[in-house]
C-alpha cells in the first residue's frame, strides 16, 4: 500500500463528513470582533508612526540648533582663564 | 460597502462546504473545524477589499486556517498524545470504508502539524515548497514531518504496510 491509500482515506473522509449550516449570528459577532481588533491594531500602528515622526523631528531640530552658524562654540571662543598659549594680545 | 458584503456573502455561501471539509481534516473534530473556519472567514471578510484576485480567496482562507492552527499549537507547546479521542462517537457518523476509517482514526491521533502536512500534501495537492510556505517552515521540515507521520501510521497499522512514495 502506498501514500495513495492516505490520499484516498482522507478524500473519502472529507466527502463523508456532514456539513453544518453557517451559524450567521455567531459569524457576524466574530466579524464585528475582528473589525474592532483590526481597527485597534491600525490605531496602535498609526500612533507608533506619529510618535516616530515626532521623535525624528525633535532630534533634527535639536541637531540644527546645536550646529547653527551664528552661535560661537565655547571651545573656539574666549577662554575663561587666560593662559600663555591662548592670550595672544597681552 | 454593500457590494463588498454581497460579494463576500456569495463567496461564503459557495465555499463554506469545501472549506469546512478541509478544516475538518486539519482539526479532526467537527466543533473545532467550525470554529477554525468561522475565525478564518471573519478575518477574510474584514480584509475582503484588499484581496485583489478573488479566485485566490480559497487559498487565503486555507492559509488563515493553517496560521490560526500554527498559533494554537505554538501556544499549547508539545501536545500529549493520548489513546482516547475526545470525540468518541465519531466513527458512527462517517460512512467510510473500514480500513479508511481505521487509517483516519490514526491520522487524527497525529500531532496537528503532522496532520496538516499530510492534508496539504495529499488532499490539497500542494508541492513540498508550497506546503512549507503555508506552514511557515522549511522544506526539510515538511519532508521530515511527512516521513515521521508515515512511520507512525505504519507502526500503528502494520497490516496496511504503508510505503512512502519517492516523489
Amino acid at each position: 500500500m502506498t501514500t495513495t491509500e492516505i490520499r484516498e482515506a482522507l478524500t473519502e473522509v472529507q466527502h463523508a463528513v456532514e456539513i453544518p449550516p453557517v451559524d450567521q449570528l455567531a459569524f457576524r459577532a466574530r466579524v464585528r470582533a475582528e473589525r474592532r481588533r483590526h481597527l485597534a491594531s491600525r490605531a496602535v500602528l498609526a500612533g507608533a508612526a506619529a510618535a516616530a515622526v515626532l521623535a525624528a523631528g525633535a532630534v533634527s531640530v535639536a541637531g540644527t540648533s546645536r550646529s547653527r552658524p551664528g552661535r560661537r562654540s565655547p571651545v573656539v571662543g574666549s577662554c575663561p582663564r587666560p593662559c600663555g598659549s591662548c592670550a595672544t594680545d597681552g | 460597502m454593500a457590494g463588498t458584503e454581497h460579494s463576500f456573502s456569495e463567496f461564503m455561501a459557495a465555499r463554506w462546504g469545501p472549506l469546512y471539509r478541509t478544516a475538518y481534516l486539519l482539526t479532526g473534530d467537527r466543533h473545532e473545524a467550525e470554529d477554525l473556519l468561522q475565525g478564518a472567514l471573519a478575518r477574510t471578510c474584514v480584509k475582503w477589499d484588499g484581496i485583489r484576485d478573488k479566485r485566490a480567496a480559497d487559498a487565503y482562507v486555507r492559509r488563515a486556517m493553517v496560521h490560526q492552527m500554527s498559533r494554537q499549537w505554538r501556544h499549547r507547546g508539545r501536545e500529549v498524545v493520548t489513546d482516547a479521542l475526545p470525540d468518541t462517537g465519531h466513527a458512527g457518523g462517517l460512512d467510510v470504508r473500514a480500513d479508511h476509517l481505521a487509517l483516519w482514526d490514526e491520522i487524527r491521533k497525529l500531532p496537528p502539524r503532522m496532520r496538516a502536512t499530510l492534508v496539504l500534501r495529499y488532499v490539497e495537492d500542494l508541492t513540498e515548497e508550497a506546503t512549507a510556505r503555508e506552514l511557515g517552515c522549511s522544506i526539510g521540515s515538511v519532508k521530515s514531518q511527512t516521513h515521521h507521520a508515515i512511520k507512525r501510521l505504519r507502526a500503528a497499522l502494520p497490516t496496511l504496510e504503508l510505503v512512502q512514495e519517492m516523489s
